[in-house]
C-alpha cells in the first residue's frame, strides 16, 4: 500500500488549526452556512424575485425561527432597491416580500419597543412606494398591508387608550377590508400566516381580562383543579391581569363584534382551503392546518351553547327549572350543528404521523357525545370513537395521553 | 470541594429560641424523631426519609418571594441535568453572611435554622449517620420548569453525608404525579449498579422535606423531567462531615472517607455493563484498496449512488483530512431509506413502547447501569432469537451487518485514509422520556498492536420524525474536550455544561433523518447523547459504529 497522508484527532485537530491560525488569516474561519434553495422547475433560480419568494416561503416552511433568513431577505431587498429604485418599487411582488420579512422581523426585537415599531413602520412605507393608486391596491400588497396591521394591533395596539380606541377598531377593519384570498399559489402560506395572526389577535380580545391564559399543553392536566389556583410564580402560563374592560377600550370595542370577526375569519379560511390543492409544495399540511383552525372556530363557537345546554339539561339549577323544552333542544341542535361541522373539519386537518390531530378529534367527539341523549346508543358509539382514537394516540405519544384517556374512561 | 464555603458560616449563630420555633413542634418531639428514625432504618431502597410541613409557612413563603424577586436564575444544561440554577448565588454559601443577612434575610435565617445545632442533632438521629458539620454549609436554589430533569446519581462527591431538598412549590395547587419533577429513587443490584427502575418516588410538595443518608454505591436517585409548563422550585443541599475544631471532627475521616468513594471496582463494573461491545476484526485487506466493481454493486444497495462517484469521495477525503470529521445528509439511498422510514415510523406510531426493564422484548434489551447510560439496543447475534425478529429488527440487523462488510470497510479507507483493525456496531434507540448516555472517554482496544491512538466513530442517525434542531428536547450527540477533569453533577467547571464555552464544544449534531457522520475521536473526547425529553415526538434511532485503528504513519504528524 502507498504512503497516505493520515488526519489526527478532533481534539488534536482543533488545537494545531488554533495554533497555526494566523489573527488576520480568514481562510481556516467557518464558511458563512450555505442554504440550498429549491424553485420550481418552471421558475428561473437566477431571477431575484424568484429568490426572495422562496426564502419567504423557506421562512415559514421553517417554524418562522431565522432572523438569519429575514435579515438576509431584508439585506437583499435593500441593496435590490438601492441599485435599481424605478425597477423594484414599482414590483409589487418585490415590495411584497420586503415588507413582510421586514414586518417579521420586527417580531425577534420584542425587548426593543422603538425598533419593532421601526420596522413595521418602514415595512408600511414599502407599500405604499408605488405611485399609481393601482398599483398600491395590488392584492399582495393588500395581504402583506392587512398583515402588518393586525401584527402592529396585536403587538401594541391594544394597550392604547381610549381616545386611539376608534382608531384601532377602524385599523381593524381595514385591514378586514384589505384582506383578500390570493389566488397566486407561492403565497397561500402566507395568507394563511395572516388569517393566523388575526385568529391570534381575536384570541387575545376574547381572552383579555381574564386572570389567566391557557397554559401550553394544558391538555396533559386534563383534571378540573381550580385553575385560579395556578396562579403565581409556580405557574408558567402568562398571567393576565385581572382588569375590567372600559367600554371604550380598543379591547372592548372589538370584543362587541368578535363573533362576526371569528366568522370573518373562519369564512377566509374556509375559501383559502378550497384554493389550496394538495398537490401544490406543503400543499397537504397546509390543508391541514387551515382545517384544524377552522375546526377550533366551529368548537369556539359551539361551546357556548354546549355549556348552556348541558347546564340546562343536566342541573338541577331551580333558575333553569323552567327553561322551555323547545328553547333547550334549539340549543342542542345548534350545539350538534356546530360540533358536527367542527369534526369534519378535523377529520380533514388529521396528520397520520401527528397523534395530536387525532387527540383533537376525539376530544371533539367527546363535545359530541356529551350532547348525545345520555346512555344512548348513539352517545356510547361516539364516545368509542373518540376511545380508539385517544387508545391509539397514546400508543404513538408514548403515554402522553394517558391521563385524558383515564379521564374519558373516568 | 468548590461548593462549600466554611468560612462565611463559621460566624454563623445558633438560633436563636424564636427561630427554633419556626420549626414544627413535631421535629422537637422524641417520640416523633424515634419513629422517624424507626421508619428511616427500615427504608427501601437505601435510608431515607421525609418531614411534612417542616417550618412555618408564612416564613417559608417569605423565604421563597425574596428568591424569586431578589435571585436570577439560569437555564444550565450538561450531559446529566437540566435546570435552573441561580447565577452568581448558585451557592447561597459563596455569599458572607453579613451579604446574605441583608440581601436575603428570610434565606440566610433558613440557611441558619438548617444548619443549626438542635437541627444537625434532629437529622444526625434520624438517619443515624453521625455527626455533621454546621460551618461547611452547602445550600442552593432550583427551579425546574418543562423539560428540566436530574439523571441517575449516587450524590457521593467529597465529605457529603446527606442530602436534603426543602420544595417551594405553590402551597395551593397539589403537584400531580402526571406533572413530572418527582424524586425517584432506585434500588440496586450490588453496591455501585443502580437497577433501571425506580421503586420510590416522592412528589414535591411545599414545605415537605426529603433527606437520605448519602450510601457511596446505594444512594442513587433522579429528578425525572417536569412534563407540563410548572415550575418546581426547591432548595437543596447536603450536611457534611465536621470541620476541624467541631464536635465529633476525626482527624483523617474526611480524607479517608473521599478516598473510599474515589476506589471504583472496575471489573464489577465491566460485568454488569451492558451490552457488551465485542468488536469483530477486519478480514485481512487485499494490496488493492480500490472499490471493485462488486464493492461497487454491493455498495449501492444501500448508500445513495452519488457518495460512490469517485470525485464525491474524494471530496469527502479532503473534508475529512481537513477537519478529522465529515458529516452527509441523505446516506442511505432512497429505496433503503424509504423502507426504514416507513418500518420506523410504524413502530412509533403503533407499538406499545417499553417504559420498564420487563416489558423489553427480545431481541432488544437495555443498556445500563443508568448512572452510565440507558437506551434499547438489538441484540443482533443471539441465533436463538431469529424468531422474534420483526422486519424491522431484520432490516436493522442486515444494515448493521452491512456496515460491518469488507465493502463498507474499503469505503471507510477511501473516505478516512485510515486502516480498521476491528469494527463493532450497535442499533440503539433513546426512548423519549428515558434514555441517554452519559458523558465518557473512549477507551483504545488494549488487546491490539501497532494501535493508533484515537479512534474512528460513526454514526448513521436515523430519527424519522422532525422537532430536534433547537436541542430542546435533547437526543443530540454532542463531542467536546475535556478540559477540565473535575465532575460533579452541580460543578460550574463541569466540562459538559453545554454552550457554557462555544470552544469545547467540537461537534453538536441533533437527531435527524438518514445523516451519517465520521469522528476521529481522540482519547481525551467526552461524548454523550443527551437526554431524550417526554416532548419529543419520537425516539432517536440510530446506527453506532467503531473502529480500532492500525497505526501506520511512520511521521507523527502532531
Amino acid at each position: 500500500m502507498g504512503k497516505r497522508s493520515r488526519p489526527v484527532g478532533l481534539s488534536k485537530n482543533k488545537k494545531k488549526a488554533k495554533t497555526n491560525a494566523p489573527a488576520e488569516d480568514k481562510s481556516e474561519a467557518p464558511a458563512a452556512p450555505q442554504l440550498t434553495l429549491l424553485v420550481a422547475e418552471d421558475e428561473d433560480p437566477e431571477d431575484e424575485i424568484v429568490q426572495l419568494r422562496t426564502l419567504w416561503n423557506t421562512y415559514l416552511q421553517g417554524g418562522k425561527d431565522s432572523d438569519t433568513l429575514l435579515n438576509g431577505i431584508v439585506n437583499e431587498s435593500d441593496s435590490l432597491l438601492s441599485n435599481d429604485r424605478e425597477k423594484y418599487a414599482a414590483n409589487s411582488e418585490f415590495l411584497a416580500v420586503f415588507a413582510l420579512a421586514l414586518s417579521e422581523l420586527a417580531m425577534f426585537c420584542a425587548d426593543d419597543a422603538e425598533r419593532m415599531e421601526k420596522y413595521m413602520g418602514t415595512a408600511m412605507e414599502l407599500l405604499d412606494l408605488p405611485e399609481a393608486r393601482d398599483a398600491r391596491e395590488d392584492p399582495l400588497l393588500k395581504l402583506a398591508r392587512s398583515k402588518i396591521v393586525f401584527q402592529r394591533i396585536l403587538l401594541n395596539g391594544l394597550q392604547q387608550e381610549e381616545s386611539a380606541a376608534e382608531d384601532v377598531v377602524a385599523q381593524f377593519m381595514g385591514a378586514r377590508e384589505s384582506f383578500s384570498v390570493t389566488d397566486h399559489a407561492p403565497y397561500h402560506l402566507s395568507t394563511f400566516e395572516t388569517l393566523n395572526l388575526a385568529h391570534d389577535l381575536l384570541e387575545v380580545v376574547e381572552n383579555y381580562g381574564k386572570p389567566f391564559a391557557v397554559p401550553d399543553n394544558e391538555e396533559v392536566d386534563s383534571d378540573n383543579d381550580s385553575e385560579a389556583e395556578e396562579n403565581g410564580a409556580d405557574d408558567a402560563a402568562v398571567a393576565v391581569e385581572m382588569v375590567s374592560l372600559d367600554k371604550s377600550s380598543p379591547v372592548h370595542k372589538l370584543k362587541q363584534e368578535l363573533p362576526a370577526h371569528m366568522a370573518w375569519c373562519r369564512d377566509q379560511l374556509a375559501l383559502l382551503d378550497n384554493r389550496v390543492s394538495k398537490e401544490q409544495a406543503e400543499g397537504p399540511k397546509l390543508k391541514n392546518n387551515i382545517n384544524r383552525l377552522i375546526g377550533e372556530l366551529y368548537l369556539r363557537e359551539a361551546d357556548p351553547l354546549s355549556t348552556k345546554f348541558l347546564s340546562l339539561q343536566y342541573n338541577d339549577d331551580e333558575d333553569d327549572a323552567d327553561a322551555d323544552a323547545a328553547a333547550v333542544n334549539q340549543l342542542r341542535k345548534d350545539a350538534l350543528a356546530l360540533t358536527d361541522k367542527a369534526i369534519s373539519h378535523f377529520i380533514a386537518a388529521e396528520d397520520p404521523e401527528d397523534p395530536a390531530t387525532w387527540v383533537q378529534l376525539a376530544e371533539s367527539y367527546i363535545d359530541l357525545g356529551n350532547l348525545q341523549d345520555n346512555e344512548s346508543v348513539e352517545q356510547e358509539a361516539t364516545y368509542t370513537k373518540a376511545e380508539k382514537l385517544l387508545r391509539k394516540a397514546n400508543v404513538a405519544a408514548h403515554n402522553k395521553y394517558e391521563d385524558v384517556l383515564n379521564n374519558l374512561l373516568g | 470541594m468548590k461548593r462549600s464555603n466554611v468560612g462565611a458560616a463559621a460566624t454563623s449563630k445558633k438560633p436563636s429560641i424564636t427561630d427554633r420555633k419556626l420549626f414544627n413542634d413535631k421535629v422537637w418531639d422524641t417520640q416523633f424523631t424515634k419513629d422517624l428514625q424507626n421508619t428511616i432504618a427500615d427504608s427501601k431502597p437505601f435510608q431515607w426519609g421525609c418531614v411534612q410541613d417542616l417550618l412555618e409557612p408564612t416564613f417559608l413563603a417569605k423565604v421563597k418571594t425574596e428568591i424569586l424577586q431578589n435571585i436570577h436564575f439560569t437555564l444550565k444544561e450538561t450531559d446529566i441535568y437540566k435546570l435552573n440554577q441561580t447565577g452568581d448565588l448558585a451557592n447561597l454559601s459563596k455569599l458572607g453572611s453579613d451579604e446574605l443577612q441583608s440581601k436575603l434575610p428570610h434565606v440566610w435565617q433558613l440557611r441558619q435554622l438548617i444548619y443549626s445545632d438542635e437541627f444537625r442533632n434532629f437529622i444526625s438521629t434520624v438517619t443515624q449517620c453521625g455527626p455533621l458539620s454546621g460551618v461547611k454549609t452547602d445550600l442552593s436554589c432550583h427551579i425546574y420548569d418543562k423539560h428540566c430533569h436530574l439523571l441517575n446519581h449516587d450524590d457521593v462527591v467529597g465529605s457529603r453525608r446527606v442530602s436534603f431538598i426543602l420544595y417551594l412549590n405553590d402551597p395551593h395547587h397539589q403537584w400531580k404525579d402526571h406533572y413530572g419533577g418527582n424524586l425517584r429513587l432506585f434500588d440496586t443490584v450490588t453496591k455501585d449498579i443502580p437497577l433501571s427502575d425506580p421503586v420510590a418516588k416522592l412528589l414535591p410538595k411545599f414545605n415537605q422535606y426529603a433527606f437520605f443518608k448519602v450510601q457511596p454505591g446505594y444512594s442513587f436517585h433522579d429528578v425525572e423531567e417536569v412534563r407540563i409548563n410548572k415550575k418546581r422550585l426547591s432548595i437543596q443541599g447536603w450536611f457534611h462531615i465536621p470541620q476541624n475544631g467541631e464536635v465529633g471532627y476525626n482527624k483523617g475521616e474526611e480524607e479517608k472517607w473521599c478516598k473510599s468513594i474515589c476506589q471504583i471496582d472496575e471489573k464489577k463494573l465491566k460485568d454488569y455493563t451492558f451490552p457488551k461491545r465485542a468488536p469483530a476484526t477486519v478480514q485481512p485487506l487485499s494490496d488493492s484498496l480500490d472499490l471493485t466493481e462488486e464493492d461497487i454493486r454491493i455498495l449501492g444497495e444501500f448508500i445513495a449512488p452519488h457518495f460512490l462517484n469517485k470525485d464525491k469521495l474524494e471530496s469527502l477525503r479532503d473534508q475529512f483530512l481537513n477537519n478529522s470529521y465529515i458529516s452527509v445528509v441523505d446516506f442511505l439511498n432512497d429505496a433503503k431509506a424509504g423502507v426504514l422510514s416507513k418500518l420506523i415510523k410504524d413502530n412509533e406510531l403503533n407499538v406499545q413502547m417499553p417504559t420498564k426493564q420487563t416489558e423489553i422484548a427480545q431481541p432488544w434489551d437495555l443498556a445500563r447501569p443508568p448512572h452510565q447510560w440507558q437506551f434499547l439496543y438489538l441484540e443482533e447475534k443471539n441465533n436463538t432469537n431469529a424468531s422474534k425478529f420483526t422486519h424491522l429488527d431484520k432490516e436493522l440487523a442486515g444494515l448493521s451487518s452491512f456496515f460491518k462488510s469488507l465493502p463498507f470497510q474499503k469505503f471507510v479507507i477511501k473516505v478516512t485514509g485510515l486502516t480498521p483493525l476491528t469494527v463493532s456496531s450497535l442499533v440503539r434507540r433513546f426512548r423519549p422520556g428515558f434514555d441517554y448516555m452519559l458523558a465518557d472517554k473512549t477507551e483504545l482496544n488494549k488487546a491490539l498492536e501497532n494501535v493508533m491512538d484515537c479512534v474512528l466513530e460513526g454514526t448513521l442517525c436515523l430519527t424519522p420524525m422532525d422537532g430536534w434542531d433547537t436541542n430542546s428536547v435533547g437526543g443530540y450527540e454532542l463531542y467536546m474536550t475535556a478540559e477540565n477533569e473535575e465532575k460533579n453533577e452541580w460543578n460550574d467547571e463541569d466540562p459538559t455544561v453545554v454552550g457554557r464555552d462555544g470552544d469545547s464544544t467540537l461537534i453538536n449534531k441533533p437527531a435527524s433523518w438518514n445523516s451519517f457522520n465520521l469522528v476521529l475521536r481522540d482519547q481525551d473526547v467526552l461524548e454523550f447523547v443527551k437526554y431524550v425529553s417526554w416532548d419529543a415526538k419520537c425516539s432517536r434511532w440510530d446506527l453506532k459504529l467503531k473502529w480500532d485503528l492500525l497505526d501506520d504513519d511512520d511521521d507523527d504528524e502532531e
